[in-house]
């Protein structure tokens, strides 16, 4: 269980990082279109139209780059007595959680992430202001199993 | 006093009714203050029995919810845990396992004071916790509940509670000249500031309702007419500024004297006792195993009075953080050791690993009140200032801030001694927070993109109360802090609450 080197996750948390910015980019794309359609007292001009598709274009591009890069960045390990993540590019944050001080613990599965079959593991502490762990796309196995390992090792203590 | 047995559910003193209606009366005149100026504007006279009726009506009707909460709050003990059922309507029962239970204080406000009931604040502590309150009881009652609570706790852990009952000793109880010393020695800038705030946020609502009364129409038609007169001038600036701290001292002189008059600070069993307050009184127990930090302050004027203050912060749960604050306010010199050696068994000594913030801080700090200063130049701008003002302005201004903050980045250090964390900050005042390190929660370490170029990251401790901010570090004094730590956190096998 325990690996004393930082693992990345799952390769289906990109799939769904890029499934969740593409409906984005469409989610805006299509409000854009309808307003055009629907819309009377301005007049686009062809030009305008196709700023803005191309715009729109780039942004999804830029969006894809980038999920790949915050992809890359999060990683988590499991050492003897503790877990720790990171992940962030602007902010580049590193959290570590003993076990010792772990209050429980949590696995979710949205609709998305249950496609995916990844799950998202909780790792509540103490600590009052939320910023506990979070680690999202790691197998629902995996997940399970970190789960009862920590469970496990704060029994025994 | 032992007839208490808590067997059965007992209910409220029925003088709670008083103390339940109040807070409901409280409550509707607060969400509907708004409204209030309406009620002396001229164009509502002729509805005004209507009104009255719905008013009197809403009145009667919470005097009925008064009486109904007070039916339905009853409490007892049963086995281990502390049962709480109230409501009618949403019936809300509560269980707390007394072994969770964190600490046992009392509340008296002025209204509780004059019907003679104790407010009685069970305190717990935990991820997903509860704190409950029984407003109103007898002050026999409260004593018998308390005792309850927290010696089933004590029997647990320790045997020798008889031994150690005498042993109530006072640490110090703070006179009327010393809470003057302590009013008159606060930070009234920060007093100031809280003002400025208040006035801008509750000014436009204000003029609303000074506009409907008759009498203030000539003041503000003065007010107008001179407004470039008064605003213009740097001079008049300055007087407002002055008149502006004048008040900042008055506040926190009402502030101190409501919060901590008769301030009393009893070393008891394994706590302290703190009790203090004008209209208001409170009883707080502090445990000290179960304190997360303290923090001492001090600045200039305190110190040439000798006194200071020491903030202690107990474990909260989430929602009523200030409330785990206890501030000690008239700390002498040796109280401060006596203090330290009592919560912390620390003794400052010379030799310690100690770690200071890179120059990057320094420059972070710069930016920031360079960003400040040229803020405060373009408000005046627009507030149409001669060439001359702008200079003076900015004379006292630059080296002003420079100063302030050549003094926060010397005043910053963060020390390792025999498992406590020792941190300096503060400009004028002096800072000094002290951690029993294992208590922390987790530990994150950060970089911004610039600090990552730089090889700085910031250390932030979450603990059960609050965030302990490490700025700056060089990186690989940031990682092995971080392994200290996690390593403390891991093998320390003390209880950190």
């Amino acid at each position: 269980m325990e690996n004393n080197s930082y693992k990345t996750m799952h390769p289906n948390l990109l799939k769904s990082m890029l499934v969740k910015r593409i409906g984005f980019v469409l989610v805006l794309a299509i409000t854009g279109s309808l307003v055009y359609y629907f819309q009377t007292k301005i007049q686009f001009s062809l030009l305008g139209l196709s700023l803005f598709y191309s715009g729109v274009f780039l942004l999804a591009l830029a969006l894809v780059f980038l999920a790949k890069a915050y992809f890359r960045r999060k990683k988590f390990k499991i050492a003897e007595k503790n877990i720790s993540y990171q992940e962030g590019i602007l902010y580049q944050k590193e959290t570590l959680v003993p076990f010792a001080r772990i209050q429980h613990i949590e696995i979710d599965e949205g609709p998305l992430e249950r496609f995916f079959s990844i799950a998202t593991l909780s790792i509540y502490t103490a600590g009052d202001s939320g910023r506990d762990l979070k680690i999202s796309g790691l197998e629902l196995m995996k997940a399970q199993e970190i789960k009862s390992f920590i469970s496990n090792y704060i029994k025994d203590e | 006093m032992n007839n208490f047995s808590f067997q059965e559910f007992s209910r409220q003193s029925p003088k709670g009714i008083i103390i339940n209606y109040g807070v409901l009366l409280y409550k509707m005149v607060k969400s509907f203050w708004v409204f209030i100026p309406i009620l002396f504007s001229k164009n509502i006279e002729n509805k005004m029995s209507y009104l009255f009726s719905v008013i009197g009506g809403l009145v009667l009707l919470l005097l009925i919810v008064a009486v109904v909460q007070f039916i339905y709050f009853k409490f007892k003990i049963e086995g281990d845990q502390f049962i709480l059922n109230k409501g009618m309507v949403f019936k809300k029962k509560t269980a707390i396992p007394i072994e969770r239970i964190q600490s046992v204080n009392f509340k008296q406000n002025i209204v509780h004071q004059l019907i003679n009931v104790t407010q009685v604040e069970i305190q717990t502590a935990g991820a997903k916790d509860v704190e409950v309150s029984i407003k109103a009881v007898s002050r026999e009652l409260a004593e018998a509940l308390k005792k309850k609570l927290q010696n089933e706790n004590e029997i647990e852990e320790e045997v020798e509670i008889e031994v150690k009952e005498d042993s109530a000793r006072l640490i110090y109880s703070l006179s009327l000249l010393e809470l003057f010393k302590v009013s008159f020695s606060e930070n009234h800038l920060r007093s100031f500031f809280w003002i400025l705030a208040i006035t801008f946020s509750f000014g436009y609502q204000l003029e609303d309702i000074v506009n409907d009364w008759n009498f203030a129409d000539e003041m503000i038609q003065f007010v107008v007419l001179n407004k470039e007169e008064i605003t213009g001038s740097l001079l008049a600036l300055f007087v407002l500024f002055v008149v502006g701290i004048l008040i900042s001292v008055v506040v926190s002189f009402v502030r101190v004297f409501l919060r901590h008059f008769d301030q009393k600070v009893v070393y008891k069993n394994d706590g302290i006792q703190v009790s203090e307050g004008l209209f208001t009184k409170r009883e707080d127990i502090l445990k000290i195993q179960k304190i997360q930090y303290a923090v001492q302050v001090t600045n200039p004027v305190k110190k040439a009075m000798g006194i200071g203050t020491v903030r202690i912060r107990q474990a909260g749960s989430g929602k009523v953080k200030k409330k785990k604050l206890v501030e000690l306010v008239g700390v002498k010199e040796h109280f401060q050791k006596e203090l330290n050696a009592l919560f912390f068994s620390y003794e400052a000594r010379p030799n310690a690993l100690c770690f200071r913030p890179a120059l990057y801080y320094l420059f972070k700090m710069f930016v920031r009140s360079a960003f400040f200063v040229a803020l405060v130049n373009v408000v005046f701008y627009f507030n149409a200032f001669s060439l001359l003002e702008f200079i003076v302005l900015n004379l006292v201004l630059l080296p002003l801030s420079i100063y302030l903050v050549l003094l926060k980045y010397e005043k910053t250090y963060f020390t390792f001694q025999e498992g406590k964390l020792i941190l300096g900050d503060g400009k004028i005042s002096t800072v000094t927070t002290l951690i029993e390190y294992f208590k922390t929660q987790n530990v994150l370490l950060q970089q911004s993109i610039i600090q990552k170029k730089r090889g700085v990251a910031t250390l932030k401790l979450q603990t059960a109360s609050g965030v302990i901010k490490l700025p700056c570090l060089r990186l690989d004094e940031a990682h092995s802090i971080k392994n200290i730590l996690i390593q403390e956190m891991e093998e320390n096998k003390r209880d950190w609450i």
